[in-house]
C-alpha cells in the first residue's frame, strides 16, 4: 500500500535524469558568468542569451552592468619617474609594457576611500552590448554609482539613465530601456548584484609576477574543470591554452575595471598586464566621452575569432580614462572586428550622502 | 589563506562551505552544480517537462551563482536554498504547469479506450505521470503544490520547504495536509485507481 506523497515520489524518480549535452551546456552558461567576473556584474559585453522552450523565444535581458577602472580623480600632480622600466611623464611609451608600468605607479598613489558614514561616489559614461541570435546592439548608459565604507562588495544605490540604442545587425531590439529612462538599484534590491568590491580582490599577491603566478595557476585549474563539465575529452592542446589566456585575461581586467579595487591591487593588476605577452601599445584613441588618450591593448584568441580590450590612459599623466573591447569574427576568410562595450570614468570623489530614490521609482528591468 | 590553487570543485566540505569558497573562487560553484543539477532537473521535468527543466535548471544554476552572495552560510545543505530558486522559476510559468497537468490528465479518456495490454504498457511507463495524479496536481493551488512537490519529490522536511519558499512552518503543515487531501479525493485509495 502507498501513499499520494511515495505515488508521487516514484513517477518523480523515474523520470530520466538530464542528458551529459544539458548539463554540459548549462554549465557553459554558469562558465561563462565565471568567466565574466563571478560578482554578478557583467562586463561590458552583456552575456546575453537566447532564450527558448518556456521562455518564450525572446531576449532574456540580463544587467548590463558595465563597470570600469576607476580614475581616482585626486587632487594634485602625481609624480612619475623613469628609469624602472616606466615612461617619465610626457614621455611617449614606447610599448604598452611600459605604459602599464607607468599606469601601476600612477595608480599605487591614488586612493579614493570614504571615511565612516561617507560614500564612493563613481560616475560612468558606458556603452553596453548585447549579442543574441535576433541582433546585436549597443545601449548608451550613464551609470552612478553610491558605495559605503562599511559595504564595498555591494553598491548601496546605483543610478542608470539610459541612452540611445545603436543596432549593429539584426532587428531593433524589443525589451530595452528608452531613452531618457531613469532606473535605481538598492543593495539587495536584485538577485543580480550591484557594482561591488569583487570578493577575489581580498587575497591577492601584491607581487605582479606572483598575482599573475596564481591567476594562471587558478585559469588552469577551472579550465580543466570546466572541460570535464562540458564533456570534452579531446579537446587540442591549442585550444586550451587559448581558454587559459582568455580566463587570465578576464581575470586581471575585471579586477583592472572595477573602480573600487583598491589602488595598491590596481597598481599590481596593472604590473601582471605589462607582462602578457599580447599587450600592445595604440597610441591615438579616444574614450566613449570623446577624450584623447594612449591605449594598452589586449587580445584573447579563441576559436571562431579574438575579443580585444584597450585600455586608455591620459597621454600625460597615465591616468586611468575607461576602456573599449572589440569583437573580433573571422568570416568567410576575412577578418572583422565589431565594437563591443565601452566606458569611460567620468567623476570619482567621496561624498556625505547618496542621491534620493524617488517614491514612485519602479524596479530596475534586470532584477 | 588563499585556497589551494587547483580551482576543481573539491569533493568534500558542505555545501556552505562550498559556496563560501565560491565567493572568493568562482569556479568552486561547479561542486554545487555538481551535486544537484540532476535533482533540481528532475524536480522541474516533473512540473513543466523536459525541454522546459533544460532551460530553467540552467536557468536556476545562473541565479544561485549571481545570488551566493546571499546564502545563508548557517545552513549547511543548499538543497532548500536551490529548489526554492526553482520553484521560483515554475511559479513564473504556472500557465505551462497547469496546461501540462491538465494535458496529462485528458490522456485518461484514451487510456478508457485502449486495449488492455496498452494500458498495461502505460501504467507499468512510470515516466508517464497516471492521469489522475496530473488531474489532482491541476487542481492544487499554485502554493499547495509547491509545498506537496517539495516534500514528496525533494523530500524537504517543513522547516526545509519553509526555508525554501520563505513562509512559515505552519504554513506548510496546513498546505501539506489541504493538498494530501484533496489528492487523495481526487486520486481515489492510494495506490489503487492511479
Amino acid at each position: 500500500m502507498t501513499n499520494e506523497l511515495e505515488v508521487i515520489k516514484e513517477h518523480h524518480d523515474s523520470l530520466p535524469g538530464p542528458g551529459p549535452e544539458v548539463a554540459a551546456r548549462a554549465w557553459v552558461l554558469v562558465a561563462q558568468e565565471i568567466e565574466a567576473g563571478g560578482d554578478g556584474n557583467q562586463p561590458a559585453r552583456s552575456r546575453q542569451r537566447p532564450a527558448r522552450g518556456l521562455l518564450g523565444g525572446g531576449w532574456v535581458l540580463r544587467a548590463g552592468v558595465a563597470v570600469g577602472l576607476a580614475a581616482a580623480v585626486t587632487a594634485g600632480l602625481v609624480l612619475v619617474r623613469g628609469g624602472d622600466g616606466s615612461a617619465p611623464l610626457g614621455t611617449p611609451p614606447a610599448s604598452a609594457a611600459e605604459l602599464l608600468r607607468s599606469a601601476a605607479l600612477v595608480a599605487a598613489r591614488e586612493d579614493v576611500r570614504p571615511g565612516p558614514g561617507q560614500y564612493f561616489y563613481i560616475d560612468q559614461k558606458t556603452v553596453t552590448f548585447a549579442s543574441g541570435f535576433k541582433s546585436e546592439y549597443t545601449q548608451d548608459v550613464r551609470r552612478e554609482v553610491w558605495t559605503s565604507a562599511e559595504d564595498p562588495y555591494e553598491a548601496a544605490l546605483t543610478r542608470s539613465t539610459y541612452g540611445k540604442t545603436h543596432v549593429i545587425s539584426g532587428r531593433s531590439p524589443e525589451h530595452v530601456q528608452s531613452p531618457g529612462t531613469v532606473e535605481y538599484q538598492r543593495a539587495g534590491q536584485c538577485r543580480q548584484g550591484s557594482l561591488g568590491l569583487p570578493p577575489q580582490a581580498a587575497d591577492l599577491p601584491a607581487d605582479p609576477d606572483r598575482l599573475l603566478a596564481k591567476i594562471r595557476q587558478d585559469a588552469e585549474g577551472f579550465v580543466r574543470a570546466d572541460q570535464r563539465r562540458r564533456g570534452e575529452k579531446d579537446l587540442a592542446q591549442n585550444e586550451i591554452d587559448m581558454r587559459v589566456e582568455k580566463v587570465i585575461g578576464s581575470r586581471l581586467l575585471k579586477l583592472a575595471e572595477n573602480p573600487l579595487t583598491p589602488s595598491q591591487t590596481r597598481a599590481t593588476v596593472f604590473g601582471a598586464l605589462s607582462k602578457m605577452p599580447t599587450a600592445t601599445i595604440v597610441p591615438d584613441l579616444t574614450d566613449p566621452a570623446g577624450r584623447r588618450g594612449v591605449g594598452a591593448s589586449l587580445k584573447f584568441e579563441n576559436p571562431g575569432g579574438w575579443e580585444r580590450a584597450e585600455l586608455i590612459f591620459e597621454p600625460d599623466t597615465y591616468r586611468f580614462l575607461g576602456y573599449r573591447k572589440w569583437l573580433g569574427r573571422k568570416d568567410g576568410g576575412q577578418a572583422k572586428e565589431i565594437a563591443g562595450g565601452s566606458m569611460a570614468v567620468m567623476g570619482v570623489k567621496v561624498v556625505d550622502s547618496m542621491a534620493e530614490v524617488p517614491k514612485n521609482a519602479g524596479e530596475p528591468m534586470s532584477c | 589563506m588563499p585556497a589551494p590553487p587547483n580551482s576543481a570543485p573539491p569533493s568534500e566540505g558542505t555545501d556552505a562551505q562550498v559556496i563560501e569558497a565560491s565567493r572568493r573562487h568562482p569556479d568552486r560553484f561547479g561542486a554545487v552544480f555538481d551535486r544537484y543539477f540532476a535533482h533540481i532537473h528532475r524536480y522541474i521535468h516533473l512540473r513543466l517537462g523536459e525541454s522546459a527543466a533544460d532551460d530553467l535548471t540552467a536557468e536556476t544554476f545562473l541565479r544561485a551563482f549571481r545570488g551566493r552572495d546571499r546564502f545563508d552560510l548557517t545552513c549547511p545543505s543548499a538543497r532548500p536554498w536551490l529548489y526554492g530558486i526553482a520553484s521560483n522559476l515554475v511559479a513564473e510559468h504556472r500557465r505551462g504547469e497547469a496546461r501540462r497537468y491538465r494535458a496529462l490528465a485528458r490522456s485518461a479518456d484514451v487510456a478508457e479506450i485502449a486495449s488492455h495490454d496498452e494500458r498495461v504498457v502505460q501504467r507499468v511507463s512510470a515516466a508517464v505521470m497516471q492521469p489522475r495524479l496530473a488531474a489532482g496536481l491541476a487542481r492544487l493551488s499554485a502554493g499547495d503544490r509547491d509545498v506537496l512537490l517539495l516534500v514528496a519529490c525533494a523530500q524537504l522536511s517543513y522547516e526545509e520547504v519553509a526555508e525554501a519558499l520563505g513562509i512559515p512552518q505552519g504554513t506548510v503543515g496546513s498546505r501539506l495536509n489541504r493538498a494530501r487531501k484533496k489528492l487523495r479525493k481526487i486520486i481515489g485509495p492510494a495506490g489503487e485507481a492511479l
